[in-house]
């Protein structure tokens, strides 16, 4: 299973990936920078802000990328044939290519952080700020967040993956579901809040409040405030947050390891 | 023959691509007023396009915000910004450009609801800052005029930084001064010298309270008095004497004087809204 894993990583790290990776790094950081010049009193919070923002967006995209590429097309084009026939059952073979997708998410994770710290580091306004961001373990906390963010919507592709013909499934839809679980947190805080039409929360607010059974809720992960502002983590809720993440992988991988058993290749 | 005849109907429309783009240069474009601002989707849907990312959406709003050129006078691109700025906090509240462009802005082109909104999320979510926290006492007092609120948040701002508590503090304690109800003021600026260690500011408190004590003591004899003479009022104040139980005329500690305003009230001097006699 080891070996399969590291197959899959070797196979993500020679398709086109990591060359597209590269040239997104490039504009992402160029964007940051400029994004940076808008702001008058925190120039390096805001440099870092959208660096994190691009981060996470273009991640995403790559995570749903590895999956189609690793999965969903050795489906497609009946390769899996040939896959299937290593001494391996089929749910291992789900969970090496889960593990493949979370480690080259890692891998990229590492290479953009890496960049956008020396970018912040060397090109970083020296602008004095009242609240410089912090850049040491409250980034690296940022990153792991963002990782496990990741690894949820890898999660929910391979298990879309497991159930569709097409490879376009669990891209667009792993796509729909980032949106969803990102975004559910503010839209939940957006309805309590005054500002909100109170039709809009009657009408939501009932569907919304239960989500949390369903939909895991993504911007709880988003820990980069800890970086941003340099506040004291909240080391309960962060754990919580990890434990709910960690239980929906699993939650999704053993349904698509069910669903994979169970399904026959024509 | 045959190639000829495709190749003249290349050069025609280029003639009237080319043409028509020369011409074009004479109009003025449809966006061509890209100063002003006219779009504020709903806040969802600024959630939707930045891929669920509030931390985006808020840059995004303020990015926008900052764009609005400073020799813009119209009404509607400053409402549209308010909204935009006040979206901005409920992303991501502790956002610093935000509330600062806010604080410049907004209240001073009569968007003071939204810019107040603005600064109390920064003020209630940015603890290490004083700034937040002033700018919403400075704006509670002068542009809402409610002194207890202003006194208040000035008093939280002093807490943030001890650096200029103590000009924040003097400050706190003359808004709640300021103040309609007279004897609530006396009672906080009390309880206020009653809880200070500050040797100055005790003594600055001290002034105060004496000069709305004295306040108090005219505005009760100038009833009295105005009781008995059938509303008249007095040719001069030290008429006032014997009235409601003035026994000597009160000195105002901080040399401003009691005068009437507008509405024929007693006021301090100092008190009086210039801008609402205007």
């Amino acid at each position: 299973m080891f070996e399969l894993t590291a197959l899959g990583v070797r196979a993500g790290v020679r398709g086109q990936g990591f060359r597209i990776l590269l040239l997104i790094t490039l504009a992402l950081l160029g964007a940051a920078l400029l994004a940076g010049n808008f702001s008058g009193r925190q120039p390096l919070t805001v440099t870092l802000d959208v660096g994190l923002s691009g981060l996470r967006f273009i991640l995403l995209l790559m995570a749903l990328l590895w999956v189609q590429d690793l999965l969903a097309r050795d489906i497609e084009r009946k390769t899996i044939y040939f896959l299937l026939a290593y001494p391996v059952t089929r749910s291992q073979f789900l969970c090496s290519r889960f593990l493949a997708v979370a480690f080259l998410g890692a891998g990229a994770l590492l290479f953009v952080g890496l960049a956008l710290w020396l970018v912040l580091y060397l090109f970083g306004s020296s602008h004095p700020q009242l609240q410089p961001p912090a850049l040491g373990m409250p980034y690296v906390m940022a990153l792991l967040g963002i990782w496990l963010d990741l690894l949820v919507v890898a999660a929910f592709a391979i298990l879309l993956a497991s159930i569709s013909t097409t490879p376009y499934l669990p891209l667009l839809l792993g796509f729909a579901f980032a949106l969803a679980a990102r975004g559910l947190g503010p839209t939940i805080s957006h309805l309590r809040s005054a500002r909100s039409d109170p039709l809009h929360e009657a009408l939501f607010s009932p569907v919304l409040e239960h989500a949390y059974a369903w939909l895991p809720d993504l911007s709880r992960l988003d820990w980069r405030a800890l970086a941003l502002y340099g506040l004291t983590p909240d080391m309960p809720a962060m754990a919580l947050a990890t434990l709910n993440a960690v239980a929906y992988i699993a939650l999704l991988l053993t349904l698509a390891a069910v669903i994979f058993q169970r399904r026959s290749f024509t | 023959m045959s190639l000829l005849r495709p190749l003249l109907i290349a050069a025609l429309c280029w003639g009237a691509f080319a043409y028509s783009g020369l011409r074009l240069h004479g109009y003025d474009r449809l966006d061509q007023r890209l100063e002003v601002l006219r779009v504020r989707l709903p806040l969802l849907v600024q959630l939707l396009y930045s891929g669920g990312d509030p931390y985006l959406a808020a840059n995004l709003n303020v990015f926008r915000s900052i764009l609005v050129d400073a020799s813009v006078t119209e009404q509607e691109t400053y409402r549209i910004q308010g909204q935009l700025q006040a979206d901005a906090a409920s992303f991501n509240p502790r956002h610093e450009d935000n509330y600062y462009i806010a604080a410049a802005i907004l209240p001073w082109n009569g968007q003071v609801e939204a810019g107040q909104e603005v600064l109390l999320k920064a003020a209630q979510s940015r603890p290490w800052d004083m700034w937040p926290a002033f700018y919403y006492a400075f704006n509670a007092m002068y542009f809402e005029r409610d002194m207890t609120k202003a006194g208040h948040w000035a008093e939280i701002a002093a807490q943030r930084s001890p650096n200029n508590a103590p000009a924040l503090r003097s400050m706190a304690a003359a808004w709640y001064e300021r103040q309609n109800d007279s004897t609530v003021a006396l009672d906080v600026l009390r309880n206020m010298h009653a809880q200070s260690a500050d040797k100055e500011f005790r003594r600055l408190l001290q002034a105060r309270i004496a000069r709305l004590e004295g306040l108090l003591a005219l505005r009760a004899a100038l009833a009295d008095y105005r009781q008995q003479h059938q509303g008249k009022l007095p040719t001069a104040w030290a008429q006032l004497i014997g009235y409601g139980g003035l026994e000597v005329f009160p000195e105002d500690p901080l040399g401003a004087g009691y005068t009437l305003d507008a509405s024929g009230e007693l006021q301090v001097a100092d008190h009086i809204d210039i801008r609402a006699q205007e």
